[in-house]
Formats: C-alpha cells, structure tokens, sequence
C-alpha cells in the first residue's frame, strides 16, 4: 500500500486519561515534577492501529465505553493520543456533535456562515454554498429566525447540512449519520453516497450494525479500548454480536445460576457463529411443501425451514428459531417455536408447547418451521438460531448456538403472471366502479 | 503563533463581533450601549471629580477638565480588565469547541481582548470628540490605538495564561475579577505617578498599565512622550505574551481531558 493512498493512518494509538480524585490534585501532580502520583490512570485506548484507504469507509463498533468516540477525537486531532502517532491526509470535517458550535441567539443564516468558518471555508466560498445547506436542510423562511426558535428536528437538519456541503477529504461521524424524518434520512444517505462517489474517505461510528454492514467494507471492533479486530465488516458485525450476546449470556448465567460460569460446552465458536453451546445446530433443509429441496422459490409459495440439531446436556425451555434476511442485511423476519408457544398460552392456537419438552443428551432432534414466503423477487438468507428462554416472552434470553447464513434462497417472479415491486408480498387487491 | 492567529484571523473577527452583538442583542437599546455605558460613566466621573472633589492634575492647564484625565486612564485599564477578568472562562465555557469540533482553540482567549478594544475604541472617540470640545486637540491624538500595544499585548498574554489555568481550576472565576478590581486601585488611574511613593516609581514606570496610561496622559496635555519607559513596557508586554502563549500551547493537550 503506498503512502500516498493512506487517508488516516493511526499508529499503535494509547490514550490515557488521567483520572483525579480532587481539582487541587491536578495542581499537586503538576508541582510535584512526577515524583509522586496524585491520579489513577485509566487506558481508553490500548496500542491502536489501522491505516484508511483514500475514498473507503470504515465503520468503528463496540460496546458503550470502548473507546470509539476516544479514537474519532484522536483522528480529528481533538485529543492528542499519550502515545502512538496520527497522520491525516487531506481535510477533516467532524461530526461528532451535531450543532456543537450553533449559538442559539444568532439567525440560522449568521450560523452557516461561522459553522462554515469554523469548518475552514471562506465566507466567498459559504456565499457560493448558501442556497444549496439552506435547500438541503429545508427550513425555509427560518433559516432567518434565531436558532432558539427551531424545533429539535431543524436544528439537526440545518447542522447536518452544513456539515455534509463543507466537501472535506475525510468526514468522521459519531452516531449521527442521518437525522430528522424519514424523507430527510433518504437525502442525508443519498447525499453521503454522492460524497463517497466524489473519492470521500468516510469514518463513522454506529451502533446500528445493518448501516455498518450496508455503507462500509472494513470495520474496526473495539473492546475495552483493544482493537479486537479490523477488517471485513461483515466478520466485524459478526463478532460484535457474538460478544453482545455472551455478555449477555453471562448476565443471565449470574442471575439464574449465581454465578458468573454460563453452562459452556467448551465447543470454540468461529465466526458467523456462536453461542454458549448445550445444543448444536447441524444442518438446514429448505423444502418445498411436498417435501422435495430447493432453493428458488415462487412469491407466496409455503417455504419449509428444517432445522435439525443434537443435544448435549439435558434440555428444557428452547427454542428453536430462523431469521430471515435480504443480502443488505435488512431483517425481514423472525420467527420461531418459542412464538408459536406464546399464541398457544394465549389461547390463539392449539397444539403441543415446544418450550414445555424436556431432551436428553445425544438426542437429534428435528424441528420443521413452515412459513409462507410473500417475499419479492430477490435472494435472502436464513439463519438459524437455538435459544434457551428462561421466561416465557424473552424476557431473559441464552444463545446455545447462533448460526449465521447458515442458508440461502431466492424468490423469482414470473412477470407475465404475478408481479410486485419490493421485498414483501401484501396482497394488493383493487376494486372499482367502472 | 503569529501565523495561526494570521491564517485565522477571519475567524477571530467573527468571534469577536459574536462576542460583542451577544452582550447588547436582545436589549432594547442594542448596540447603542457600547456608547451609553461609557457616557453614563463620563457623567458620574464628572460629577463626583468635577463638583464634589474638585480634584485637580499636576501641569492640568485651565478649561482641561480632571475627569477627562481620568476617562483616559480609564479606558486604557478597561482594555486590560475586559480582557482579563473574563479570560479564566474564555476556554472553560465553550467545552464543545475543546470536544466536539476541529477548532484553533488558541483563538478562543484572543475574544475578550477582541471585545475589549472594540469597546477602547468606541470610548476613543468619546475621549477625541471631549477633547475637541474643550478645544485641546492635536494631531498626537493619532498615537493613541498605536501607544497601546504594551497593554494588549500583556492582556492577551496573561488572558492565553489565565484561560489555560481557568480550565483546570474553576476558582479562577472568582479569584481573577478580584485581583482585577485591585489593580484598578493600584494603577495610576485615579492618580498620578508623581503621588507614588518614589521606591514603588519604577513599578508603575515600567510596566505596561502604568506606562501606557502615562502615555496618553502626556499625548492628552501635549507633554513630551515617556519613550523609554514605554519602550521598556512594551518589551514586557512582550515577554508577557511569549510566555502566555508557551504556557497555553504546553497545556492545551490536556484541556479535553479536564473539560
């Protein structure tokens, strides 16, 4: 990789906040020349590194506290790291609070012109760019009334706005990728797509895994300020759950067992799957209703989902089921017996509860998952998923196994005979006087 | 330093008109306080030194009244207090200028000073439009912004000095105003050098509130300059800055960690 096509490059990156117990403290320690320690030191970040290509973009995820927001500030030059090295190609615009610098009494107009200014514009160059923030942002006559006076939604727009006409090399984004109402949302992604075109280098942080997955091709995990990985994002998403869920996990292990062990197999969980172990999802058919395999399917057409899988330890309370998803990662469906269990309580259904069976070890068995398949032409994966629910509405939830992508079909239409647009089929019926 | 503050400077001039029109916007007479305030305070100088002390300067020549002696002092001593009794908040109050924007954060404690010459000028041409009045006036009135450099410079330095000890400790808020409310007192405002005890001369000779107010009072009488001293204070000033500036770079890393 030559240097010249290297946006950011971070550097064995540590942060280390100095933490005192007392305002007079910071005093002592700057007196007392080192010799004495009058703080407790906390790692944000811990010996981070990755290099962003020119025009890529890069997601950064983790759990609350893990140093994401610690690196943004780094990359932007807000915080300087205690030890490592940033270089930073081109100009960065951030986004890291949006309105951060907005003064409330001044008109919307009077802060374009200083939030451009701060952003390194010229006021010839806001001139030139006046109209296009004020159409983008859509706040019409207001864009001459104080910024007190708008709603919390215009304030948003009119910053995001500002922010994403400023045109850097590199934008970096906290948590605030798209804002205000839906239609808005579309023109905030749109607009980013533009920029991207334009050879945008993109940094962002998000909790929403299907943005990550979506908009960017690497990613960078943080745990505890540890880069826990860097790389594809979709391994990067897939790991993230994976810790989600053992933490999770954990927290129900403590409160059912009394103790901080979940019941594990030992079993090691690669990626795209994972889980406590106890049960082992084996395989997946996808069947058609008489019975026969196949993996492209008609709209509306009943599509069986066999999920067969063997016990380890004794059992009770599973439930076994799939989601159903389109490649962008858009969740189109979950279902599984643990549902089906609670509209039988609820009197809506008859039959047997699942959740109520108790399986021994070694035992192998097979739960079969119809569903009606009104999805639009396109392909869609499934993953299947074994759970133990402690409460009877998911109240308190242990992944044994998780098995992303685990299979794959694809809805084709024939469009000379039954045609929709979209993913989901609603059974349009018109009816008319004519 | 002088090229950050150079490559930002559109940017400080937006600060500073922000800074100003904050203060007067909403008021009902808005901007026109930046005059009132200073006339108010002209009035009540001339009242009290004029009618009730009846106070006089040494060399004062006939139809020059003292308050105008005084409203020269005065408006010297305001560009430092402006500056730096507001400057232990110049950083702390903007925390999301540390934390949440790419800004030259350096700029931040040059506003107040900013602020203050705004004002300095406006009372200028109060103090000019006076002396016309009481028909004193010459062509050395245009040394005036020019003999002041000693002052801003020792103002912006200790503000860039206060502003990075403001971040870390809060009580800057209350010790500074203080100690800026004494130096009014121990400044040769209300009084003139030649009143000081001759050990304590050099003190207010060389630095830069004394050295300047005895500047403009020697412009105002057509005295010759005190050149020395005011090449002496503005040196200090000089220093005063440098050192400010050091010191404010040398813990600006630490400021988005203590904010």
């Amino acid at each position: 990789m030559r240097s010249e096509d290297i946006a950011v490059s971070v550097r064995n990156v540590t942060k280390t906040y100095r933490l005192f117990a007392h305002p007079g403290d910071r005093i002592k320690q700057f007196l007392s020349f080192g010799i004495r320690r009058y703080h407790q030191s906390f790692n944000a970040l811990s010996d981070v590194s990755l290099d962003i290509r020119k025009g890529e973009t890069v997601g950064i995820i983790g759990p609350n506290g893990s140093g994401k927001s610690t690196l943004l500030q780094i990359i932007c030059g807000i915080l300087k790291p205690t030890s490592g090295t940033v270089q930073v190609n081109g100009r960065v615009s951030a986004l890291l609070e949006l309105g951060a610098g907005f003064n409330p009494e001044f008109t919307g107009r009077e802060n374009v012109y200083f939030q451009g200014m701060l952003m390194g514009l010229g006021a010839d160059v806001i001139d030139g760019r006046f109209v296009d923030i004020a159409d983008f942002a859509g706040i019409g006559e207001f864009i001459d009334q104080p910024v007190r006076t708008y709603s919390s939604g215009m304030f948003l727009r009119l910053a995001f706005s500002v922010a994403v006409h400023v045109d850097p090399d590199i934008l970096v984004v906290d948590e605030a990728l798209a804002v205000g109402d839906p239609l808005f949302q579309k023109r905030c992604y749109a607009r980013i797509k533009e920029m991207q075109q334009r050879g945008l280098t993109l940094v962002f942080v998000s909790h929403d895994h299907e943005i990550v997955r979506t908009l960017t091709n690497m990613t960078l995990l943080l745990g505890s300020g540890v880069s826990l990985y860097w790389g594809d994002s979709r391994e990067a998403t897939h790991r993230y759950r994976k810790i989600l869920f053992e933490e999770e996990a954990l927290r129900i292990a403590r409160e059912h067992n009394g103790d901080d062990q979940p019941v594990m197999s030992g079993k090691p969980a690669t990626s795209g799957e994972y889980g406590i172990g106890g049960a082992t999802i084996t395989g997946l058919r996808i069947l058609a209703e008489g019975g026969e395999e196949r993996s492209v399917f008609q709209p509306g057409e009943r599509i069986h989902l066999e999920v067969s899988f063997s016990i380890d330890t004794p059992l009770d309370k599973l439930n076994v089921s799939v989601v159903i998803k389109t490649l962008q990662g858009w969740k189109l469906y979950s279902w599984g017996t643990l549902n089906q269990d609670i509209a039988i309580w609820a009197g809506r259904l008859d039959g047997e509860v699942f959740w109520d069976k108790t399986f021994e070890a070694s035992d192998k068995p097979v739960v079969n998952l119809a569903l009606d398949g009104n999805f639009g032409a396109g392909s869609y994966e499934v993953q299947a998923v074994i759970s133990r629910e402690m409460d009877r509405h998911f109240g308190s939830q242990q992944v044994l196994h998780w098995c992303d992508e685990i299979g794959t079909f694809r809805v084709e239409m024939n469009k000379r005979e039954y045609f929709f647009g979209g993913i989901c089929d609603l059974h349009g019926r018109a009816t008319f006087d004519a | 330093m002088t090229h950050g503050v150079f490559r930002h400077r559109a940017l400080l001039v937006q600060l500073v008109k922000r800074d100003v029109l904050l203060r007067y916007r909403g008021a009902m007479f808005g901007v026109l306080w930046i005059f009132l305030s200073p006339l108010l305070m002209l009035g009540i100088f001339a009242f009290v030194f004029g009618q009730i002390f009846q106070a006089r300067w040494p060399h004062q020549p006939e139809g020059l009244p003292f308050w105008l002696m005084l409203y020269s002092g005065l408006i010297v001593f305001n560009v430092f207090s402006d500056a730096v009794s507001r400057s232990p908040g110049a950083v702390r109050s903007y925390p999301s200028y540390i934390k949440k924007i790419i800004f030259p954060v350096g700029l931040l404690p040059l506003v107040p000073v900013g602020t203050g010459l705004i004002h300095a000028s406006f009372n200028l041409v109060i103090l000019i439009l006076a002396l016309a009045w009481t028909g004193r006036l010459s062509l050395c009135i245009v040394l005036l912004p020019v003999l002041l450099v000693p002052v801003v410079l020792l103002a912006v330095g200790l503000s860039w000095f206060l502003a990075a000890w403001g971040v870390f400790i809060k009580d800057m808020n209350q010790i500074v105003p203080l100690f800026v409310q004494m130096s009014l007192f121990l400044s040769p405002v209300f009084y003139p050098i030649s009143a000081v005890p001759t050990y304590l001369r050099p003190l207010y000779l060389y630095n830069p509130l004394g050295a300047v107010i005895e500047a403009y009072r020697a412009v105002i009488l057509q005295l010759p300059l005190p050149l020395a001293e005011w090449l002496a204070a503005l040196a200090f000033g000089g220093i005063a800055c440098v050192l400010g500036y050091v010191f404010f770079e040398h813990s600006r890393d630490e400021f988005a960690d203590a904010l």
